[in-house]
């Protein structure tokens, strides 16, 4: 979410070259799959300590 | 002077005895016993003579027993105190009461007025819980400024509770319904004795290991959530290498643990709630960002475009040789003043020549021979001065057109005239 948000700004701005721009809006579309990805795949996993 | 002025004016030894009235000693009395070692204050002792008024006041006696030595304490407790307490006071029960000292005038008597009653053991547990929240709040236990906020999102949560009874259930069934992860339980005993060790020793063991912990507790009566009470379970909390959620009994039930966590929540479920994010508003901020990105490219490549057009514009072959024409024309002018520049410098050079050349012409030594002179010359230097010349001497003089050799026969210096 951070780094799509840091896309997000790089592409508004000016500064960021044209071909970066398109490099950095193809980063954000794999981010943005791989987190749907990652929620619809997700399954609660459940670890139990021991005590000392 | 009558008696009773006498007694009004009653003199011994010459003194004048001062003479108060009733309400005046009453409002002395009640100065005295207005003193901060008799205000708001803790007595243990046993209830005695305990009658409830009908309008719902209390009136009691506190009584100690010690050796030979009795002391009783008239008290008495307002029916809106009296109402919050929720136990039947009885004579014979062992009780610490808290209250200021004041002074009825019209028995003119003095007597406890009662705030709080609790009955002595649990009452030196809430005491002893005072006093640790006054010290783990000097250790800086209960800073606003050390509370941290949550990770967005965590990969795993830590759950301190016990492993069985409904707290987990609900915890586990919200996250999984909200956002599946890891969850990591350490278990623990959360009442008794001993669970203070216990719930200590969970914080630490599951503290490396998570992104966020939850210490949970079922309701349960003051005396069942003692141990989050406990300073070494609010030190652990307090110095926890995560953000610790605390949701231990219900809302009304507060705990030091909870005063120590960086965020309560009111149920173990509130706290799995705050803990993870909700999957569905998680997806939903990505498809945001999915079109978000998408729509800024689009924008910024219609500026490309627009700032593409300008400059073509710009560029056009029209404007191109609009631009060599101005500047051709710059140039030729730029040239004409250079060559006027250079003209008159070489004119000015070539006068400064000519007029040297005069100059130089004048001193030829050629032009003065033709006048007449001659020069005079011996051993082929060129002689100056009469004083020179030794009779005897060669001399050459040079003319204008040719030499003559000469021998010198006599020398006069215009000295020696």
């Amino acid at each position: 979410m951070k780094e799509l948000k840091e896309i997000l700004s790089k592409i508004e701005d000016n500064q960021t070259g044209l071909d970066e721009a398109i490099a950095l809006y193809e980063r954000g579309a794999v981010l943005v799959r791989q987190a749907e990805e990652l929620l619809a795949s997700a399954e609660m996993k459940i670890t139990m300590l021991g005590r000392d | 002077m009558t008696w009773y002025q006498q007694g009004l004016s009653h003199e011994r030894g010459g003194h004048a005895m001062e003479v108060l009235s009733v309400s005046e000693v009453s409002s002395l009395v009640e100065a005295l016993l207005d003193d901060p070692r008799l205000q708001e204050i803790w007595i243990r002792g046993e209830i005695t003579n305990l009658k409830v008024h009908g309008s719902g006041h209390r009136y009691f006696s506190l009584g100690e027993k010690r050796n030979e030595h009795s002391a009783v304490l008239s008290c008495v407790m307002w029916r809106n105190d009296a109402r919050r307490i929720d136990y039947d006071l009885h004579d014979g029960m062992d009780v610490l009461v808290f209250g200021s000292i004041g002074h009825y005038a019209p028995q003119g008597r003095y007597q406890l007025y009662v705030k709080e009653v609790r009955p002595a053991g649990l009452g030196e547990k809430h005491l002893m819980v005072e006093r640790w929240k006054q010290q783990l709040e000097a250790e800086g236990c209960f800073d606003p400024g050390k509370k941290r906020s949550l990770p967005p999102y965590p990969e795993r949560v830590g759950v301190v509770t016990s492993e069985t009874g409904a707290v987990l259930q609900d915890i586990r069934n919200v996250i999984s319904r909200r956002y599946p992860l890891e969850l990591v339980i350490s278990p623990t005993a959360v009442q008794g004795e001993g669970a203070h060790e216990e719930i200590t020793r969970a914080l630490r063991r599951v503290e490396q290991q998570v992104d966020v912990i939850i210490l949970a507790r079922g309701g349960g009566s003051f005396e069942d959530l003692f141990p989050f009470n406990h300073p070494d379970v609010v030190r652990a909390i307090s110095s926890s290498l995560v953000p610790v959620v605390s949701a231990i009994g219900h809302e009304i039930d507060v705990t030091l643990a909870d005063f120590a966590a960086d965020i309560r929540a009111p149920t173990p479920s509130a706290a799995a709630e705050l803990v993870v994010p909700d999957r569905i508003s998680v997806m939903e901020s990505l498809a945001g960002y999915r079109k978000a990105i998408g729509n800024r490219l689009l924008d910024r490549l219609d500026r490309a475009g627009s700032d593409l057009s300008d400059v073509r514009e710009r560029l056009a072959p029209r404007r191109v040789s609009q631009r060599v024409t101005s500047r051709r024309e710059d140039l030729s002018v730029i040239s004409g003043r250079i060559e006027r520049g250079i003209l008159s410098r070489v004119g000015r050079e070539r006068e400064r020549l000519s007029a040297a050349a005069a100059v130089l012409a004048a001193r030829n030594p050629a032009h003065l021979l033709g006048k007449g002179y001659c020069i005079l010359q011996k051993d082929r230097r060129v002689i100056r001065s009469a004083g020179e010349i030794e009779k005897g001497d060669s001399l050459t003089i040079r003319m204008v057109d040719g030499r003559l050799g000469t021998r010198v026969e006599e020398v006069h210096l215009d000295t020696e005239i």
